[in-house]
């Protein structure tokens, strides 16, 4: 029966030559996806793994991983963890080398320009090991000791600055206090993820850890000899830490989400869109097929009734229609398989270079295909086509060749599928949108835009934003990683403000200036002092906007939003919004007393209208201003709106009228004092 | 036992509106030894009668036994396994397999048959041989003549060894000599290996070689057919039956 199909397929070779075009064809696209779905992915791998210096296992804090970026104090590694997790790992047989790394935000500053920064603080030699052993061609400049890597666009946001000139990195430390360090740029890098590459920052761990003054890292990176062993490896190690610190640590491995984001989001959707081709391919390839199958059994017709007639079954005569489709996928899938290790050959020589998905930098194109892979790909398809075909040539072959169909072919079933997802990606949003927001109704007659002006005045005044006084600040602040305490002198001028850090010793001689909407900080050691724009001062849970009165009245444009009770004081309910580039906050919702018309409550929302700030004013404090006792703020508590137990308390003591010097309050004077 | 027993058969095929009687109530019976030409004119029902018996097709009312068993008792693997162990069919268009070789194509049937590959070779040359196509075993059909292709074909009808062999127009394809050398043939493997022929012709030359005539029309049987006609002396000359 083969060589009588055989030589079916010899008669027919016209037909066999076109069937054996479009079935391999099919197959040679696939085969040739496949390939460079493979390069893609280990490339990506190589990327997680070297150029971004993870290695293949990482220790945290228990939820560390999601956490770091909210809580970088609290889910760090201190001295005892890490020296746990290097003495286990140490002499493990797949163990290649371990080390620290820390991660954070924070502000850098080049001249005049400045802006966000997301630094890894990774030691050079370790980096500079990966690198060696990466098999990406890298682009990057090695990570010396005192040096700063930048991306290419954060150099950009900052005016190019030039090689070797000093950077200012401005941040919060761990214990939430106002920090800044000056550093080279030292060269460029790639964070390898478009959305983060404008804010990259690489910096050698012992310089960040002294901008975050702390001996903690976020986490231990281990390489092993190779990927495969990862799953292994951070199976044994969790569990030699769980026996050790139940609860403490997580064990992740470089494609662990949040870590080889670019890996396992990009596989995740590359994997679909093959997914998507395969079945597209499979499909015509069948279809050609199972269209092959029904000409041949329409032109055989009496070949067939001859066979039958003989006392041959369907099921014989399906199988030698089967048998030639066989052949015809066998011939199509050598040629296919051929053709397409000598086009991967061919690239491969060629060297093409190819720009990788989300990854900054060009790399080599060259797709890998295993014999094992081709071979499994090659006989899933076969197996499913030889199916198709069989399915075809018993319902063919089982009597009269009807024209008509009830049976929906595949393709139209795909192609109807795709059409109703993309009416549900264009019914969805639509239907969402439908939802629009209600008129705020029930608005009792508002006060006037300038009577609203006239009230914010007067509480700013007993917050200390205008006129001249001086008091004792001091700061409590608490959150999970622990409790710190600072105190300043503030001195206040017509809305200007000097902050000298007073408490404890080690940080004496701190200096906050708040001119003009301006803010600068200072501190011995640095050359000049680090300007911060109005986003930074949110940094720390008490902002350092914060720690000067704010002026309401000028920053923020009132809208009245009616009358509502605060513990049983009604109070006039407002929403400032941000009126100039030097505003704080993006909006603020302030409730002032209706009898006093003292700020006692104001929620603080971000862009997106979520409250992540609250804080609570009292008024114990009385100053005399032009003979007359006035109240004045004696306390102000900032509260984490997502984090209650995170939350800062700023008291206000021996307030007094003053007469500050103009010169205290300019930039120029702010190293000399 | 008779081979083949048609009771009452009527078989009618529908032409969208029109519906048109092949077959008429047929009394009909084959036994071992027959040598039986169907004669009658064009659509007088002889294929039809023909595939009924050669459980081709199914009868629309009336019994047909094979071998004593009635054939509506049987599924379609049955009838597969009646057909190739029963039945060898000689079509008038010879149905040869384009791309196999005389002796390939003798093969064929033997598939079906629990046979050893040599097996089925030797008795497939037996079978060329005792048509005269020794020679030709690895010609294909189209390397040979009608003549030749025909004989072909009652090789592969008789490799299996069949109780029956029905053959449909066996010669319509042929020119005369042609024809007679085929019903000759048929003939001597009648005599000389008592295999028993039903087929179809309309050749009235032909008609005077054969034992027994049954003639139809209009899907009916005009002559009472003496079945019980000792037919293993099948030499007689002349129509037994006339129109
Ligand atoms: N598949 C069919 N569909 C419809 N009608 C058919 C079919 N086969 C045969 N017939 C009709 O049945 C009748 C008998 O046909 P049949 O082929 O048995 O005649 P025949 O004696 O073999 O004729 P011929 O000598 O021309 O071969 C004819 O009227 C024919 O038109
Ligand atoms: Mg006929």
């Amino acid at each position: 029966m083969w060589s009588m199909a055989f030589r079916n397929l010899y008669r027919d070779r016209r037909r066999t030559l076109a069937t054996v075009i479009a079935v391999g064809a099919g197959l040679f696209a696939v085969l040739m996806f496949l390939g460079y779905i493979r390069f893609v992915e280990s490339s990506l791998a190589s990327v997680v793994i070297y150029r971004d210096a993870n290695a293949h296992v990482q220790i945290y804090r228990q939820d560390g991983p999601e956490q770091l970026a909210a809580a970088p104090a609290e889910y760090s590694l201190n001295r005892d963890d890490q020296a746990l997790i290097h003495r286990l790992v140490a002499d493990q047989p797949r163990f290649v080398r371990a080390s620290d790394q820390l991660v954070g935000v924070g502000v850098v500053q080049a001249g005049a320009e400045s802006s966000v920064f997301l630094a890894r603080g990774i030691d050079p030699a370790f980096e500079a090991a990966l690198q060696a052993e990466s098999p990406l061609a890298s682009q990057a400049s090695p990570l010396s000791d005192d040096g700063l890597l930048l991306t290419r666009q954060l150099q950009d946001l900052l005016g190019y600055p030039d090689k070797g000139s000093t950077l200012q990195l401005f941040s919060a430390s761990y214990a939430n206090r106002m920090n800044a360090i000056e550093a080279p740029l030292a060269g460029d890098f790639s964070t390898g993820i478009e959305a983060i590459e404008g804010k990259g920052l690489k910096a050698p761990l012992a310089l960040l850890q002294s901008l975050y003054d702390t001996d903690v890292v976020s986490r231990v990176a281990v390489q092993l000899d190779d990927r495969s062993h990862a799953g292994t490896f951070r199976d044994w190690l969790a569990a030699e830490l769980e026996q050790r610190a139940p609860g403490r640590f997580e064990v992740t491995t470089w494609n662990h989400p949040q870590i080889g984001q670019l890996y396992t989001s990009f596989m995740g959707f590359f994997n679909l869109v093959f997914a998507f081709t395969g079945i597209v391919v499979f499909t015509i390839a069948l279809t050609t097929i199972q269209h092959t199958v029904a000409m041949n059994v329409a032109d055989r017709t009496r070949e067939i009734g001859t066979l039958r007639a003989m006392g041959f079954g369907r099921r014989r005569i399906a199988g030698l229609f089967l048998r030639e489709s066989v052949l015809t996928t066998l011939a199509a899938a050598a040629a296919a398989t051929m053709l397409a290790y000598t086009v991967i050959a061919a690239i491969a020589a060629a060297g093409v270079q190819t720009q990788l998905p989300r990854i900054a930098e060009p790399a080599i194109l060259k797709l890998q295909l295993p014999p094992l892979w081709a071979l499994t790909a090659i006989a899933c398809a076969g197996l499913g086509i030889a199916l198709g075909a069989l399915v075809t040539a018993r319902k063919r072959v089982g009597g009269e060749v009807r024209p008509g169909r009830r049976g929906v072919p595949l393709t139209r079933l795909l192609a109807g599928a795709a059409c109703l997802l993309l009416a549900f990606g264009t019914v969805l949003p639509a239907g969402a949108s439908e939802t629009a927001p209600q008129p705020s109704a029930g608005q009792r007659a508002a006060p006037d835009a300038e009577t609203l002006r006239r009230w914010l005045r007067e509480a700013d005044l007993a917050r200390g934003g205008w006129g001249s006084y001086k008091w004792k600040l001091t700061i409590h602040t608490e959150d999970p990683a622990g409790a710190t305490d600072t105190s300043y002198d503030i001195a206040v001028r017509d809305g200007r403000a000097l902050a000298m850090t007073t408490a404890p010793r080690r940080y004496r001689g701190e200096k906050i200036l708040i001119a003009s909407r301006a803010m600068w900080y200072a501190k011995p050691g640095l050359r000049k002092p680090v300007s911060i724009s109005p986003q930074q001062r949110l940094v720390g849970e008490a902002a350092n906007g914060d720690i000067a009165a704010t002026q309401y009245a000028r920053d923020y444009n009132p809208e009245y939003l009616g009358v509502e009770e605060l513990d049983g004081r009604p109070c006039h309910k407002l929403r400032l919004t941000a009126a100039t580039d030097g505003a704080t906050y993006e909006s603020i919702i302030y409730y002032l007393d209706r009898n006093t018309r003292l700020g006692i409550k104001a929620e603080f929302l971000t862009s997106s209208g979520m409250t992540f700030k609250v804080a609570h004013f009292e008024y114990r404090n009385r100053v005399l201003v032009d003979g007359e006792e006035q109240p004045f703020v004696s306390s102000m508590k900032i509260v984490n709106a997502n984090f209650p137990e995170r939350f800062s308390l700023l008291e206000y003591a021996r307030v007094s009228e003053a007469s500050p010097p103009e010169s205290l309050f300019t930039v120029d004077t702010l190293m000399t004092l | 036992m008779n081979l083949v027993e048609l009771e009452s058969v009527s078989k009618s095929y529908r032409l969208g509106e029109v519906e048109v009687t092949a077959l008429d109530s047929v009394d009909f019976t084959v036994q071992h030894g027959d040598f039986v030409a169907l004669t009658g004119p064009s659509g007088s029902g002889k294929t039809t009668m023909l595939n009924l018996i050669g459980c081709l097709d199914a009868a629309d009312s009336g019994e047909i036994r094979v071998l004593g068993q009635p054939v509506s008792q049987l599924d379609g693997q049955a009838l597969d396994t009646l057909r190739s162990r029963t039945y060898g069919i000689i079509f008038q268009n010879f149905n040869l397999v384009p791309v196999l070789t005389a002796l390939e194509n003798v093969m064929l049937p033997l598939h079906l048959h629990r046979l050893s590959k040599s097996g089925m070779e030797r008795r497939a040359r037996a079978a060329l041989e005792s048509v005269g196509l020794a020679r030709f075993a690895d010609f294909r059909p189209d390397q040979l003549s009608g003549g030749q292709r025909q004989r072909v074909a009652v090789a592969r009808a008789l490799v299996t060894e069949p109780k029956l062999i029905l053959a449909d127009e066996p010669t319509a394809s042929l020119d005369t000599a042609s024809a007679l050398s085929l019903v000759e043939l048929m003939k001597e493997l009648n005599t000389e290996q008592q295999v028993t022929f039903v087929f179809s012709t309309h050749d009235q030359r032909l008609l005077e070689h054969v034992g027994r005539v049954v003639e139809l029309r209009d899907g009916r049987l005009t002559s009472t057919d003496d079945s019980a006609a000792d037919t293993s002396t099948a030499l007689q000359t002349g129509k037994s039956e006339v129109a």
